[in-house]
């Protein structure tokens, strides 16, 4: 029990002393490298555009590397810790033994003066000692209690050892046994003269074939050997650490490595950018007539945030019904050689240097004024990081929306070929093309928690039957089961009072007649769980509209107006307007309706979105 | 070692078994009345928590019919006003039984069995939202609204600070539109877009080109004649957010909203500490925000459609 306890404080008190001791001996740095994949720039100017692979590898001769740090950009700094195993190697500072024979280690015979010694130790009480060797049968060894190791491992062995020997010196073996066969892994230099404890060691990988490793310590001469606290661990982790960078930016990365005798080796930088996206954002599209209608001038505005517009890559290439994409020669004149797939180059400058650009074509004649042919133009160049876009077909002439006041959405994606306008936020859960807003919002691929049909607002409310066909005469919340047609005789003089009521139209909803409120004091909310039809002869009305279906502004050839708003499954704007009127009017225009905050509130807040609740 | 039970010596050996065994029966019986009464008791202390929450929340029930707290009086049992209109004042009996115990907060009891013994007890606190320079919301859901009276304000300095949810590092990009009268009731928006700062960005906000704010405090000025913001949270959640109005300034109080603690206790009187020994106390908070319209309502057009772009 007596040994037991001894030995436990005496492992405890070693491992101290020997890991104090351990860091104090190594000073020489780790030395860390790192490398790209791929290892050149796949992009232009030294930009890669796709994800790249980072591998940093760490090296250290003496102690072996502990540990790799890395800081990319302004992130917080990563450590992988590279740990060795325990010690592998029994009765390691001699602290077990018996009548002075160390266990676990045999000596040759006639070698009685290699005892262990509490004469000098470095931890523990005990060390191994040579004593006046000169019998030419002079080591210990711990064959016979050999180690457990597998092929093309790393381990690392350290010892400490005090020598005054003169003679033929003191040195140390590491043996591995290879298929079966004893193999000398590395053998020490001859120790002279070592007043003083000295801290020695080796990093070395096994061989094929090892199936065990071994110590042998010698000394032979005059004068006296201590060896002590013998140390072999594998190192398990591999000393280098690896990641995938996709963020699209120009990165700057500082990495390091410390050894296990925790000398920090120098910090070295690198630098790489990374831009995936093509430029986008095509906005602003515009055109402004040089003479007659059909001779324009065209600008439109594109975006790249990353490495920024190249000004030297814009082109643009337009579509003649009947004749296709490509370019006349002569571009001011719908005559002459026309270049089939051909493209040409605009003018370019940048709006905010190099992220932003706007792009001006010289002027083109679209050949005619006949707009219910199709005349549409398109541009492409590439980033500076060598990503090419292509813009989407926008369309001369060609019917728009207008939408003011509150923010404009989809589910899926946002595409008009003749931007819309508003002043709101734009949010998509897909991409976002050809809309113009003030507000310079636009949050693309967001997936939006909020609900939108009726049966959620449905299922918090209480409704009274609404009379057939009829719109109600006093404020309040209404349900009609069934289709309704909303005509001049449906509208029930609503327009000629201050109302304000939500109707929920269980069925589909066909509005068949322009019609206003009274004043901001009025309003009127449709739920409506099937189709809302806007007939072709309807141009104003007044209201908001939350449709399960489809919402069908009707195919024709005059503003729709809508002082209100539309949330619908499926929206189909239809609308075009006849001539040049699609050059400055819009053909379905949404103002949203501000009174609504304040006039609808009471008829519609639920607890769900007012009260919230909370234990404490 | 062995044991020989000779015929002379076995009846006091049976006798020293028999006690030993009826030892290890009262232990293990003792054992088990403990454990089922310990388990008894747990199960009734949950059973009296799970009470004292529901009366807690029964006061709460009882105020929030109630728009305003300017309009607010103690309620009753059946859940109507005391005296509709009028603010109690301190020490007021009020008509059912209830009383004030300081302005505007209610204690009441109630004897659930009829025996003349109140059995339960609660105490209401009412705070208005407004009437401060500051508004507080402890939390608000993603793609929700929350809608602020900024009524009767001048061009203010109105700062929002806002944090992440347990320091999970997810912050919330805000959407904000501040709604003003521009004059004879002609109401316009304006639109703010913030992101919180760039050491909270997640990819997706970072390219979304929102201003960022500085550790997530932002500040607005808003409008002459402003009515509202509503603001919404993108992305995450928004956790304790606070709003400031400069020194002097403060938050409307009409249509505002209030705050209701309510403590409820499974006790007689749950402000009198002798009275909530051996009983369960539970106390809840609800936020009444001012009414308005849910998020839906943000959007001038909106396509629903998981499958059919937004077109034209």
């Amino acid at each position: 029990m007596k040994l037991y306890l001894t030995l436990l404080i005496s492992f405890i008190f070693a491992s101290l002393i020997f890991a104090h001791l351990a860091l104090a001996s190594d000073t020489s740095s780790p030395i860390s490298t790192l490398s790209i994949d791929p290892a050149s720039p796949t992009g232009a100017n030294g930009w890669y555009n796709q994800s790249v692979d980072l591998l940093i590898n760490a090296s250290d001769n003496d102690s072996g590397v502990a540990k790799i740090s890395y800081t990319l950009d302004d992130h917080a700094t990563i450590d992988k810790n590279i740990d060795a195993s325990i010690n592998l190697i029994d009765n390691p500072s001699f602290e077990e033994h018996h009548n002075h024979i160390p266990y676990y280690w045999d000596r040759p015979p006639f070698s009685s003066n290699i005892y262990v010694s509490s004469k000098n130790s470095v931890d523990g009480i005990y060390s191994l000692r040579f004593r006046y060797n000169i019998w030419p049968i002079n080591y210990v060894t711990n064959k016979s209690y050999y180690i457990s190791a597998e092929a093309f491992k790393t381990y690392f062995f350290s010892a400490w050892i005090k020598t005054n020997v003169f003679g033929f010196g003191t040195n140390y073996e590491i043996m591995a046994i290879v298929n079966g066969e004893n193999q000398l892994l590395y053998r020490s230099p001859s120790y002279f003269n070592l007043n003083d404890f000295t801290f020695v060691n080796n990093s070395f990988t096994t061989p094929s074939g090892t199936t065990g490793l071994y110590i042998n310590l010698y000394s032979l001469g005059w004068g006296n050997t201590y060896f002590d606290s013998l140390y072999l661990g594998q190192i398990t982790a591999d000393s280098s650490v690896s990641f995938n960078v996709s963020e699209e930016a120009e990165h700057v990365i500082l990495y390091n490595a410390t050894d296990q005798a925790g000398n920090v080796g120098d910090e070295n930088t690198d630098n790489f950018k990374i831009d995936i996206t093509p430029p986008s954002n095509w906005q602003n599209f515009d055109y402004t007539k040089q003479g007659n209608d059909h001779t324009l001038k065209v600008n439109i505005d594109v975006t790249d945030n990353v490495s920024g517009i190249d000004l030297t890559s814009a082109y643009f290439q337009y579509y003649i019904e009947g004749v296709g994409w490509g370019v006349y020669e002569d571009l001011s004149k719908c005559s002459g050689n026309f270049l089939l797939d051909q493209w040409k180059v605009p003018s370019i400058s940048y709006i905010t240097n190099p992220t932003k650009a706007l792009i001006t074509t010289p002027i083109i004649d679209f050949c005619n004024s006949n707009w219910t042919q199709d005349k549409k133009i398109r541009f492409k160049l590439t980033d500076i990081a060598g990503n090419e876009a292509i813009s989407p077909e926008f369309t001369i002439n060609s019917p728009w929306i207008y939408a003011t006041n509150f923010d404009i959405g989809s589910s899926n994606s946002i595409s008009f070929t003749s931007p819309a306008k508003t002043d709101g936020f734009v949010l998509s859960k897909g991409d976002i093309v050809g809309v113009d807003s003030i507000s310079n919002v636009y949050i693309k691929n967001y997936l939006s928690d909020t609900i939108f049909n009726t049966q959620n607002l449905v299922d918090q409310l209480t409704f009274l039957a609404l009379p057939e066909n009829k719109l109600p005469e006093i404020n309040g919340r209404y349900k009609f089961i069934g289709n309704m047609t909303l005509d001049k005789k449906s509208i029930n003089g609503y327009d000629k009072k201050s109302i304000c009521s939500v109707i929920f139209i269980d069925g589909s909803l066909t509005i068949s007649t322009d019609y206003s409120l009274k004043d901001s004091n009025s309003c009127l909310i449709f739920f409506v769980s099937g189709n809302l039809l806007i007939s072709s002869n309807v141009n104003n009305i007044e209201g908001f509209f939350i449709v399960d279906g489809v919402f069908d502004t009707s195919t024709t050839n005059k503003t729709l107006n809508i002082k209100g708003g539309v949330i619908a499954n499926e929206v189909k704007l239809l609308r075009s307007l006849s001539g040049k009127a699609n050059l400055t009017k819009p053909a379905e225009y949404f103002d949203y309706d501000l009174n609504l905050l304040f006039n609808v509130s009471k008829l519609l807040s639920t607890s769900q979105n007012s009260i919230f609740w909370y234990e404490l | 070692m062995k044991i020989y039970i000779s015929p002379k010596n076995n009846k006091g050996v049976i006798l020293i078994i028999s006690i030993i065994i009826g030892v290890i029966a009262l232990a293990a019986g003792l054992t088990a009345a403990n454990f089922v009464s310990r388990s008894t008791r747990n199960i009734t202390d949950q059973e009296s928590s799970i009470k004292a929450l529901a009366i807690s929340e029964s006061g709460i029930e009882k105020v929030l019919g109630v728009n305003d707290v300017a309009g607010f009086a103690c309620p009753l049992t059946d859940g109507t006003l005391s005296n509709p209109g009028h603010i109690p004042s301190l020490g007021e009996s009020l008509q059912g039984g209830g009383n004030v115990v300081d302005s505007g907060n209610c204690f009441y009891k109630e004897d659930i069995d009829g025996d003349s013994i109140a059995d339960q007890s609660y105490y209401l606190e009412i705070t208005s939202k407004g009437g401060t320079d500051t508004y507080l919301m402890d939390s608000l859901n993603k793609d929700t609204v929350l809608e602020v009276s900024t009524q009767g304000l001048g061009s203010d300095e109105l700062t929002i600070n806002w944090s992440d949810e347990s320091g999970n590092g997810n912050f919330a990009s805000l959407l904000i539109t501040e709604v003003f009268d521009s004059g004879g009731g002609n109401y316009q928006a304006k639109k703010y877009a913030y992101n919180p700062s760039s050491a909270h960005l997640s990819s997706d906000q970072s390219a979304n080109g929102f201003n960022e704010a500085n550790n997530e405090l932002i500040s607005i000025t808003l409008t002459t004649g402003t009515k509202i913001i509503r603001i919404k949270p993108l992305y995450f959640g928004a956790f304790n957010i606070v709003m400031n109005l400069p020194g002097g300034s403060t938050f409307p109080t009409v249509d505002q909203g209030f705050d209701i603690y309510s403590t409820g206790c499974t006790c007689d009187n749950v402000l009198d500490t002798n009275s909530r020994k051996n009983a369960s106390v539970r106390k809840v908070k609800v936020i009444k925000t001012r009414e308005h319209l849910p998020a839906i309502f943000d959007y001038v057009l909106y396509s629903g459609s998981t499958t059919v772009p937004l077109t034209k």
